[in-house]
């Protein structure tokens, strides 16, 4: 176990020339969310800084819930998601408790199959849910 | 500008495609003997609504602001408009990163493309086109086939192969954005080829959106 505190991490939507989704990942409670639209300058940089963020955590032990609730985001963001969703894998498979949410508006069938094919992906189980 | 760029240029002009009228490529007006019009250009899409038409460098800022106007003249129809939405940025991508051609302004270097939008009764259509090296445009059109030819399902199916493969030096053929475009579009691609000198083609691509 990290003896290091793990820090809050947190980046704000923006919606300029890119589209940058508003990251909330809570260290104490555990509750981590992905919400907006992902089309970034550089992709590879942005969902790299989540990955090293769950890895951490993951050390920690501690249950984790992870909310997805994007409206739209490019297939180079779509390998990122992935990349995220197959170490939340890993961590369950570690032992890891691990609840992971996908909202979606109600009649975006496309953003459902996404869900689907990522679930299909990765094994993992992900609660649909519609607003 | 650069020899080869105007290289290009003229043999477009030579070809039967003179209805592509460069705005970027001032090289035209050096000859003035040759009137420019755009009459042709005009005409071509004139028999449909035109909901965006650009030819010219496309940047990451032309490509936030023609989406910013896609999105509030499509937001009555929302299912479509969010489809159209998506399958621009894809496609926009695509010539940011991967056209053959490249005009340069103060030292920045821009792709090149053609962007267009029209709307029938039924449906929109996204077009684009942009210079594709001669090299690598056989294994493009492949991939469209190889698309066109598959049911949704194995069209997920190859997606996900697609995405789990490592980031190669550059997304080649079946790149994970055609497929997501057919996916998108629930349509076929419709492809065409026109080559334009030794080096390169033009490459049109056009996908319907059911309204």
């Amino acid at each position: 176990m990290s003896e290091q505190t793990l820090e809050n991490l947190e980046i704000e939507g923006e919606k300029g020339t890119f589209f940058t989704p508003s990251v909330k990942f809570n260290a104490e409670t555990g509750v981590c969310s992905l919400e907006g639209e992902s089309y970034l300058e550089d992709t590879w940089e942005f969902y790299d800084k989540l990955l090293v963020w769950l890895q951490k955590y993951a050390e920690t032990g501690k249950p984790l819930t992870f909310d997805f609730k994007l409206t739209y985001f490019n297939t180079s963001s779509s390998k990122g998601i992935l990349d995220l969703l197959k170490q939340i894998k890993n961590y369950e498979d570690q032992g890891g408790e691990i609840q992971v949410n996908w909202y979606h508006p109600e009649d975006d069938e496309d953003n459902v199959e996404e869900a689907e094919d990522f679930k299909d992906d990765t094994g993992l189980e992900i609660n649909l849910i519609p607003y | 500008m650069a020899k080869k760029e105007d290289a290009n240029t003229k043999s477009l002009w030579q070809s039967d495609y003179t209805t592509f009228v460069s705005f970027t490529n001032y090289s035209i007006f050096k000859d003035m003997t040759r009137k420019l019009s755009l009459f042709e250009y005009y005409s071509l899409i004139q028999h449909e609504d035109v909901i965006i038409s650009y030819k010219g460098p496309v940047t990451p800022v032309i490509m936030s602001e023609i989406s910013a106007d896609i999105r509030s003249k499509l937001a009555d129809n929302p299912k479509a408009g969010k489809k159209v939405f998506a399958i621009f940025m894809e496609l926009a991508q695509n010539i940011l990163y991967y056209s053959a051609e490249k005009v340069t302004f103060s030292n920045k270097k821009d792709s090149v493309g053609l962007l267009l939008i029209t709307e029938t009764q039924e449906e929109y259509i996204f077009s684009c086109g942009n210079l594709v090296e001669n090299d690598y445009v056989n294994e493009l059109v492949e991939s469209g086939e190889i698309i066109n030819s598959l049911e949704r399902e194995d069209l997920r199916k190859l997606k996900k192969e697609q995405r789990n493969k490592p980031q190669g030096e550059r997304s080649k053929g079946a790149g994970i954005g055609l497929i997501h475009v057919a996916l998108t579009s629930g349509n076929p691609l419709q492809m065409d080829v026109r080559q334009v000198n030794d080096q390169n083609s033009f490459f049109s691509l056009s996908v319907k959106i059911n309204k």
